[in-house]
């Protein structure tokens, strides 16, 4: 495959709790399989220390700790801390997102500027930390992991979520071109229905904690049967991220098997 | 270092993979050549198809030690009986067809008021019709197997003026993207992902044989820095850009994308300034 031998990958909300694979999971996962040396956090410090535990199990070099990156302190504590145990960074996954349920009438201010902040401000202050160091570097790669909810209505009322991932999309385009000159590239994954462990939190706040009904209805929205899962995820950011992609800036892989062309 | 050095990780080990237009229009890395190539470094069997057969002999050249998994074979997409014959013969043969990447097409300068009614449709047949032809006949073989992915090339001209009028190009490369997407979808269940990339102004061949002819009177630096100016990565793009981005749809870690597209071109259509 694309080996990323010698490279640094720094990987945002990289935590899952117990034995599953969310996005941010894999992505450590494979990043660290292709050779990278990974710097992962989490807000949830627990969450960040299994996954690396895993990672180590499988024969990868990680390193993490926990950090909030809506705060612009601690992702530039974050970002000293990567730089200090490989001295570079060569890859940013911006991985850190919530839903929150909700639309304009219901949804309140407080939990609109919240979601806002966790699904697009995040990815804006590690961008704002990390790109200096790329530039300086000659270059870097940055994925950030939108949604189709960013594309399209999906299902279910979460309009924060929606709006902060469409702008995510858009920052993610327009530093692209600000950027390209520096060798720095930016691209957005964009998920679709995806079986993680997640899920069972999404059937809790959106089906009234009916994990099954949830489960079987979401696989059966998407139109090659099934949901796809953490590891599609990773691999478009793996790809992304090697020099395999490296003419290609500024755009969008939707991983999403088929839904967003398809109305119901 | 180019990513190709990389090659060799078995990524379509196994796969028989049916390409037409691997042959290029000079000497270099077209888009289909550096498909073909690629895709045996991955270890694919590569049935490389082309109308020309001069066009063919470079691609196992640039195969270097893989060229013994690449077999050619002549044939005109634009004759439907003649894509049928093929697709025919490489069944019979291999037993299966993994991967199809329509590669074929090419653009003739011209708007609406210039480009002549035969012209128009030429361009239609070329770069629209073929790909319909060539998934006619495979697409019933990938559903009977159970899977199948689909790579068709279309080109930034799909989505964006691109500096020169080619308006029949430019409508037929749309509806190869938007055929990747129904039939994406229509085919989901059945296991076949059908996807399309888009490369931008790449330095292929195309340029030094037609483009530069076209729009810039044959000078070709002056053609390419032209584009550079409206391409906002430092670095000129080539066929094996376009082939690694095909490598990766066709291959299994795109297992659940389908109808949807990969743009290939330096940041160039994120940008109207």
């Amino acid at each position: 495959m694309f080996r990323l031998d010698g490279k640094v990958a720094l990987v945002t909300g990289c935590g899952t709790l117990g034995e599953g694979w969310g996005n941010g999971k894999a992505a450590a996962a494979v990043l660290a399989r292709q050779g990278a040396a990974i710097y992962g956090c989490d807000l949830n410090l627990d969450a960040a220390r299994q996954s690396a535990a895993a990672v180590t199990a499988e024969g990868g070099k990680i390193a993490v700790r926990q950090c909030d990156v809506t705060d612009g302190g601690q992702v530039a504590d974050l970002v000293q801390a990567c730089i200090d145990t490989y001295g570079r960074i060569d890859i940013l996954v911006n991985n850190v997102g919530r839903s929150e349920p909700g639309d304009p009438v219901s949804m309140s201010e407080d939990l609109w500027n919240d979601q806002i902040q966790v699904n697009l401000t995040s990815a804006f202050l590690c961008c704002k930390h990390v790109i200096p160091l790329m530039k300086r570097a000659g270059g870097g790669s940055i994925i950030n992991i939108s949604s189709i909810a960013g594309l399209r209505y999906a299902g279910k009322p979460q309009v924060g979520y929606a709006a902060a991932k469409a702008a995510l999309m858009q920052m993610t385009a327009t530093t692209a071109v600000i950027h390209a000159a520096d060798g720095v590239r930016l691209n957005s994954v964009v998920p679709g229905l995806m079986f993680t462990p997640l899920v069972e939190r999404l059937a809790q706040k959106y089906a009234q904690g009916d994990y099954e009904g949830f489960v079987a209805h979401r696989h059966a929205q998407v139109p090659s049967g099934r949901m796809g899962d953490a590891w599609d995820v990773a691999h478009a950011v793996a790809f992304l991220a090697s020099d395999e992609s490296r003419y290609i800036t500024g755009q969008q892989i939707v991983v999403d098997g088929g839904i967003t062309m398809a109305t119901r | 270092m180019h990513a190709n050095e990389q090659a060799g990780a078995g990524r379509l080990a196994g796969k028989v993979a049916l390409i037409f237009g691997a042959g290029c229009v000079g000497s270099g890395w077209g888009n289909g050549r550096a498909i073909a190539v690629r895709f045996a470094q991955e270890g694919a069997t590569v049935v490389a198809v082309d109308k020309r057969p001069e066009s063919l002999p470079e691609t196992l050249e640039l195969a270097g030690d893989c060229r013994s998994r690449i077999e050619t074979h002549i044939c005109d997409v634009g004759d439907a009986a003649e894509v049928a014959r093929l697709v025919d013969v490489v069944l019979r043969r291999h037993g299966r067809v993994d991967i199809l990447v329509n590669n074929v097409g090419g653009p003739v300068p011209g708007g609406p008021a210039d480009l002549s009614h035969a012209d128009w449709q030429r361009q239609l047949d070329l770069n629209l019709t073929s790909v319909f032809t060539t998934c006619q006949q495979v697409l019933p073989i990938m559903e009977a197997q159970g899977a199948g992915a689909v790579v068709n090339v279309s080109s930034t001209s799909a989505i964006r003026w691109t500096g020169a009028p080619q308006v029949g190009y430019a409508a037929a490369k749309a509806g190869v993207m938007q055929f990747g997407r129904v039939a994406g979808v229509e085919y989901g269940r059945k296991g076949v992902r059908i996807n399309t990339v888009l490369p931008g102004q790449l330095h292929t061949p195309l340029v030094d044989a037609f483009l530069a002819g076209q729009q810039t009177e044959g000078d070709v630096e002056a053609l390419l820095a032209r584009r550079r100016r409206r391409i906002p990565l430092p670095l000129s793009g080539d066929g094996r850009d376009t082939a690694n981005a095909v490598l990766f749809l066709a291959s299994d870690e795109a297992r659940f994308i389908t109808g949807t597209e990969l743009v290939v071109d330096g940041g160039m259509s994120a940008r109207c300034d």
